[in-house]
């Protein structure tokens, strides 16, 4: 039993929601720009405030992806106050990710000293300790791109440590932190999913959204 | 100095210099020190090698490049053993620079050697997490240090190989191989008791049950049953003169009848004693199960109506739960508790007849048999199950006190042992004895129940050695079949037998001969 696409008709969108989506996607990933072009285009109301706080989370974000995660803590301590304090998980993957860039850059002894510093008070609580010996571990190697732990130099890791902070400044200042676009996608996937279950794997193959999209 | 090719022992194929040097070793664990290093000096062996001696003086020195390169020098070093020495080295060097508060010569000790060796990541990152300086550097005084060094030397000792050095407690281990194996070669052998090294051991067949001890004659017609209980303080025997006997076994090892149990109407061809032998059930092909006290000999409890015919039954360890099967293919198994309040059923048109049932001693196993040829065994807490297929019909069925190995006697005159867990291909058989027609009976017995007992139809008693498919013992006596046999938990050389010549027989080890008659 595959859908129907002639099903898709009966239901009618919303242009105002379309509109909504599109823009908690653009906040969500600080489009400023793009967001401008919209609200001029569709008379959707932004508020300067609001594109002010969007400006500081993107310099935050650049910041941190771009190796200066150092800066990026300081900035998130100025906008949003206490969110670090309070999530001793984030604080850590920032901080660890300064450590990182240090080891990129060959800067050993520079590296170990601001592990010392900053990284070994996080020792003393047993869950970080199997996340620092990991990251400690890449001292260990003339060639760390060549150690076992070589995906926590890459990029990926990076983008995820960034796309939880983001996350996490947007929570704080409540506002959602999943854009409404990310959502529905995850939902319909969702739904698909648990019915192949339910009717069995023969009647309905495993969704993917990239067909799905392609068909459409 | 001697000689390194002298030989000893009238083979000549001891290396002397081996000898005293696991002689030196054996002293000094069991903690003669001075006897040891004087044979040192008198025999002008060391129990130290010299290579061994030197790497010792640079680990105690703390010249660690030393002790690196020493190891890269040793060739009868695998690699695998070379990595894991230099590790413990490298690890030791590195502990010590941290302790001094020397973080960057740890850390490129740590880059260029350490990371380099193939000892696994998570012993690498260890070290590196070592670099925070959480307090795993809790040693800082050179006291300290001797002491992990004397300790390095130690690790060393064990991954160094011979000749270098001697391999733990050698002499103990080599003594230890040679006894096992005599036990395990001997026929006879039935007891726990240690054996003494001061001979080579051989029992003889007076370990074993031979000889007619005692022989009982309450029972008015044939005798098809006999089991002692777990203690090996009591015997219960059924026969088809409808009553069952509870016999009690006095200090002397001879038995005094204790009560006799009747109410059945049809002969009693089975019973099964309680894990904590409180209480015995009984049962017969055409009859109903019945649950008996044991100390006052009255019967408790009646299971099922008029209708309900149980062919053989058996106690879970907690001994309050029990299952029966019933030769009735419509009743399956049921599991009871001791009130008779059913807890469980494996009915329905699956179920063929069953004609045994056992539970092993851990609880953890129902076996069966079902349909004469099959012998089924449940996993109780998975509920899985596995099927083995005999050939020929099945007449009896034994679990081990260990709970891993079952018997089953066979019409074609064999007897064959499985293992529960299900690892045997083929099971091992043990043949002698006569069994075409009856229900014959088998048991496990003796120390460790190294031995198997059968009743047999041409009136004796076969008793296997279980590593040998030949008996070791036939015994004579009775003159008639012999239906059944019950070895005694306990006592390792009391067996009972149970024979349609309307006695029971107990035998013992043929240094006791009395044999008297007893009512």
């Amino acid at each position: 039993m595959d859908i129907d696409p002639k099903q898709y008709e009966q239901i009618k969108i919303n242009d105002k929601d379309s509109h909504n989506i599109i823009l908690s996607y653009l906040i969500h990933g600080c489009y400023k720009e793009t967001l401008e072009s919209l609200v001029t285009s569709t008379g959707l109301k932004v508020t300067n405030a609001q594109l002010e706080d969007m400006e500081k989370r993107k310099r935050i974000l650049h910041s941190a992806l771009e190796g200066n995660a150092l800066d990026a803590i300081h900035l998130t301590e100025q906008m949003s106050p206490d969110l670090l304090e309070n999530n001793k998980d984030l604080l850590f993957d920032l901080l660890s990710l300064h450590f990182v860039e240090l080891i990129c850059s060959k800067k050993q002894t520079e590296a170990l000293n601001f592990g010392q510093a900053k990284l070994a008070p996080f020792g003393k609580v047993q869950k970080y300790v199997g996340k620092l010996e990991d990251f400690m571990g890449l001292l260990a190697y003339v060639e760390p791109e060549k150690s076992p732990m070589f995906h926590l130099l890459s990029l990926e890791y990076r983008q995820h440590v960034v796309d939880n902070l983001n996350r996490a400044i947007l929570a704080h200042a409540y506002m959602p932190s999943f854009s409404k676009l990310e959502r529905i996608i995850q939902q319909a996937t969702v739904v698909r999913q648990c019915l192949s279950e339910e009717l069995g794997k023969d009647v309905l193959s495993p969704f993917s959204l990239k067909d799905f999209l392609k068909r459409s | 100095m001697e000689n390194s090719t002298t030989m000893i022992g009238s083979k000549g194929v001891i290396k002397k210099h081996e000898f005293v040097r696991i002689l030196i070793q054996c002293l000094y664990s069991l903690g003669y020190d001075k006897s040891a290093s004087c044979l040192e000096s008198e025999s002008g062996i060391s129990y130290k090698s010299s290579e061994f001696k030197l790497l010792e003086s640079l680990v105690v020195g703390a010249d660690w490049e030393g002790c690196i390169d020493n190891l890269y020098g040793i060739k009868e070093l695998t690699d695998e053993q070379r990595d894991t020495a230099l590790f413990l080295v490298s690890k030791q060097y590195f502990v010590e620079c941290l302790g001094r508060g020397d973080d960057s010569l740890a850390l490129s000790l740590l880059r260029k050697q350490i990371s380099k060796l193939k000892v696994g990541r998570e012993k690498v990152h260890m070290l590196a997490f070592g670099l925070l300086s959480l307090g795993m550097n809790k040693v800082h005084d050179d006291n300290g240090f001797q002491e992990l060094r004397k300790y390095l030397i130690s690790e060393l000792e064990q991954v160094i190989p011979p000749p270098i050095t001697v391999p733990d407690r050698r002499l103990e281990h080599l003594v230890e191989t040679v006894a096992a194996s005599q036990v395990n070669s001997c026929i006879y052998h039935n007891s726990l008791d240690p054996v003494s090294i001061y001979k080579d051991h051989r029992c003889g067949r007076d370990q074993l049950p031979t000889e007619t001890v005692q022989i009982l004659s309450a029972h008015k017609n044939e005798v098809w049953f006999v089991q002692f209980s777990n203690s090996g303080n009591y015997l219960a025997s059924s026969s088809s003169d409808c009553t069952a006997i509870i016999w009690k076994v006095l200090e002397d090892s001879k038995l005094v009848l204790e009560h006799t149990l009747k109410s059945h109407q049809n002969p009693v061809s089975f019973v099964a004693w309680s894990p904590d032998d409180t209480m015995l059930l009984t049962c017969g092909n055409s009859e109903v199960l019945r649950l008996w006290d044991v100390e006052t000999g009255t019967c408790k409890h009646t299971f099922g109506d008029n209708g309900f015919l149980v062919s053989s039954c058996a106690w879970f360890p907690d001994s309050n739960r029990l299952v029966c099967g019933s030769s009735d293919p419509k009743k399956g198994i049921c599991m009871w508790d001791c009130e008779g309040n059913e807890i469980k059923a494996w009915r329905g048109i699956r179920m063929p007849k069953i004609s045994d049932i056992a539970v092993t001693p851990n609880g953890e196993y129902l076996i069966s048999i079902f349909s004469d040829r099959d012998i089924r065994i449940l996993n109780v807490g998975m509920n899985t199950e596995r099927v083995i297929s005999e050939e020929h019909p099945i007449t009896s069925l034994s679990v081990s006190g260990d709970s891993k190995y079952l018997i089953v006697s066979l019409n074609s005159q064999e007897i064959h042992m499985w293992d529960v867990e299900g690892c045997f291909e083929k099971p091992l058989r043990y043949k002698g004895h006569r069994q075409h027609k009856y229900v014959i009976r088998s048991c496990f017995g003796g120390a460790n129940g190294m031995f198997i007992a059968s009743g047999s139809e041409n009136s004796q008693v076969y008793i296997w050695n279980r590593r040998m498919s030949d008996p070791v013992e036939v015994l004579s006596g009775h003159s008639m079949t012999v239906n059944c046999v019950s070895w005694n938990p306990k006592r390792h050389q009391m067996l009972a037998s149970a024979s349609d010549d309307q006695t029971i027989r107990i035998w013992g080890p043929s240094s006791e001969k009395a044999c008297s008659k007893e009512l």
